[in-house]
């Protein structure tokens, strides 16, 4: 097509929407609804997937060594560990660092020190503690992967979070495929509500259509116009939500910085307005993009039949 | 050339359109295509403009079957013919320069190319002076005339008509007449459906009588068989 002819096209793509004003703005801003739903449940999915792989860092298995096996054979038990299905990352911590950093994280200060190792003297950690942290890709394979370390003698006792891996990957996985369905039916329902714009904007010059069609005008040269008009009102339609999930987004950022302890909201971390708005922006686009074309496509059919 | 060969056309329901029709047309002809109301002549022309496929028959326009063609082709064919409407189905919100050039924009023509011809077009069919008026403020023999201009504005090789002085007084009718025969001088193909004996018989052409969807006479000549 003549880039000329593309020109008056696009012209008269602003002017159906300038005729159909009204049915245009509602369908604009049901389109935003849409995808504010969209943008919302977006935001929930991710942060929750984030938060739920954040934890499964932090969900390791941790085997403690029997007091048999020597320091040397460590590595090549560590490699032996490191080639079992489904690990991602294994840690040999010996019983000097478990205590170090048991001390670290607990964050007490030098005089408790004396205290604790007082209190720890059963299970002496610079005596018997030397373990391997085992994580996982997924950690809902925990329980059966343990099963699998309970057979090996070089462990003596072996901890994990049974239940927490499980739940959490279960929840992942149910707001995953929730939200998924959630926005395929969004994306349907704002197809339609284009669809029927566009169909009205095609009834008023249905007339137009089939005179065009009879003088020789191709069926794509007689969509542009239409296909214009549907993907100048998903652009339009993804603005909107785009602003108001930036603003909506900021607040609740702030809202947890504010609210929360600094220990909490590093523990429940929530993506950056650039992880989201990095995805969002573009998704937005290509929804609404894609919805008007289909919208106008499939408005068109019936009066393409001449 | 357009040349049908045992064209049938049968409605839903059994309405017969057209029956077994053998025609052929060459090029340059100017033709009358006459008969009752019901007697099949729109039928013919929108046989050949391709709105309805024929039953069985075949219908082949510059050699080429045209029975079965998809979208794409058909629209390359329509753009060898103009139709002037019955009812001329002129555009009510554009002026009748707007229509014209319509015609032509429907087919990706360039706007220079729209620029030169239409006045030219509106000037042969004597309408340069309403250029600027819309549909509803010119008579029916001036928008009949613009429904002309849109229908050769793409210089088809067929022109195609139906009815075209039915809603028109004597004079009307004899300038459109007088138009469409000034078109065929040109060297256009022109085929008109009509059942206004008085233009026919006056005229003395090729007429070609259709009854109850079958051709009963095809000579030159007048009206009556
Ligand atoms: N779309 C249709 N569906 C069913 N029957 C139809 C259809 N169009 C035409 N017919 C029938 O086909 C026959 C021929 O109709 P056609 O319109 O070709 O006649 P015509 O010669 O053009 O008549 P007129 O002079 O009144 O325009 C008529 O009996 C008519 O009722
Ligand atoms: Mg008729």
């Amino acid at each position: 097509m003549k880039l000329r002819s593309v020109k008056v096209c696009v012209k008269e793509g602003l002017q159906g929407i300038s005729r159909n004003g009204w049915m245009v703005t509602a369908s604009v801003l049901t389109v935003s609804a849409c995808l504010f739903i969209f943008g919302i449940v977006y935001c929930i999915v991710m942060n929750v997937r984030s938060f739920a792989n954040n934890l499964d860092d932090n969900l390791g298995i941790v085997a403690f060594l029997s007091s048999k096996v020597p320091e040397e054979s460590v590595p090549t038990l560590l490699d032996q560990i490191r080639k079992m299905d489904g690990v991602k990352e294994v840690q040999y911590i010996s019983a000097e660092e478990a205590w170090e950093s048991f001390k670290e994280s607990m964050g007490f200060g030098e005089q408790l020190g004396t205290d604790m190792v007082n209190r720890l003297d059963q299970d002496n950690p610079l005596a018997d503690s030397a373990s391997f942290q085992i994580y996982l890709y997924d950690a809902g394979d925990q329980e059966a992967f343990v099963s699998q370390l309970k057979t090996m003698p070089q462990f003596r006792r072996i901890q994990y979070a049974a239940e927490t891996a499980a739940v959490m990957s279960n929840i992942n996985r149910v707001i995953t495929i929730g939200g998924l369905v959630l926005i395929l039916l969004l994306i349907i329902i704002a197809i339609l509500l284009i669809s029927n714009t566009i169909k009205l904007s095609v009834y008023v010059r249905r007339e137009e259509i089939e005179i065009m069609k009879y003088i020789g005008a191709t069926d794509s040269f007689v969509r542009i116009p239409f296909v214009v008009e549907g993907i100048m009102i998903g652009i339009l339609g993804s603005i909107l939500p785009a602003v108001t999930i930036y603003f909506i987004y900021r607040a609740v950022l702030t809202l947890v910085v504010r609210q929360f302890n600094e220990t909490f909201s590093q523990m429940i971390h929530f993506l950056s307005m650039s992880e989201i708005m990095r995805m969002l922006i573009p998704a937005f686009l290509v929804v609404g993009i894609a919805v008007g074309i289909l919208g106008s496509l499939f408005s068109l059919r019936k009066y393409l039949k001449v | 050339m357009i040349e049908l060969q045992n064209v049938t056309k049968i409605y839903d329901g059994n309405v017969i359109g057209v029956q077994d029709a053998n025609i052929k047309i060459d090029q340059g002809e100017f033709v009358f295509l006459v008969g009752e109301s019901g007697s099949g002549k729109s039928t013919l022309l929108r046989l050949l403009i391709k709105e309805i496929n024929p039953t069985s028959g075949k219908i082949f326009i510059d050699g080429q079957n045209v029975t079965r063609l998809r979208s794409r082709k058909t629209a390359k064919l329509r753009r060898r013919m103009g139709f002037v409407f019955q009812d001329y189905r002129l555009l009510p919100k554009k002026t009748v320069y707007e229509n014209v050039a319509f015609a032509m924009e429907a087919i990706e023509e360039t706007q220079r190319r729209i620029r030169r011809r239409v006045p030219r077009v509106l000037n042969m069919v004597g309408l340069a002076h309403k250029s600027h008026n819309f549909p509803n403020e010119i008579s029916g023999g001036e928008q009949q005339r613009t429904a002309i201009a849109r229908a050769v504005a793409n210089n088809p090789v067929y022109l195609l008509a139906d009815e075209p002085t039915g809603n028109l007084d004597p004079r009307n009718a004899k300038e459109v007449m007088d138009l469409m025969e000034h078109i065929n001088s040109l060297g256009t193909t022109v085929i008109i459906a009509t059942h206004d004996k008085e233009t026919v018989d006056r005229m003395q052409k090729r007429v070609i009588h259709i009854m109850d969807g079958k051709v009963v006479k095809d000579a030159k000549g007048g009206y009556d068989i």
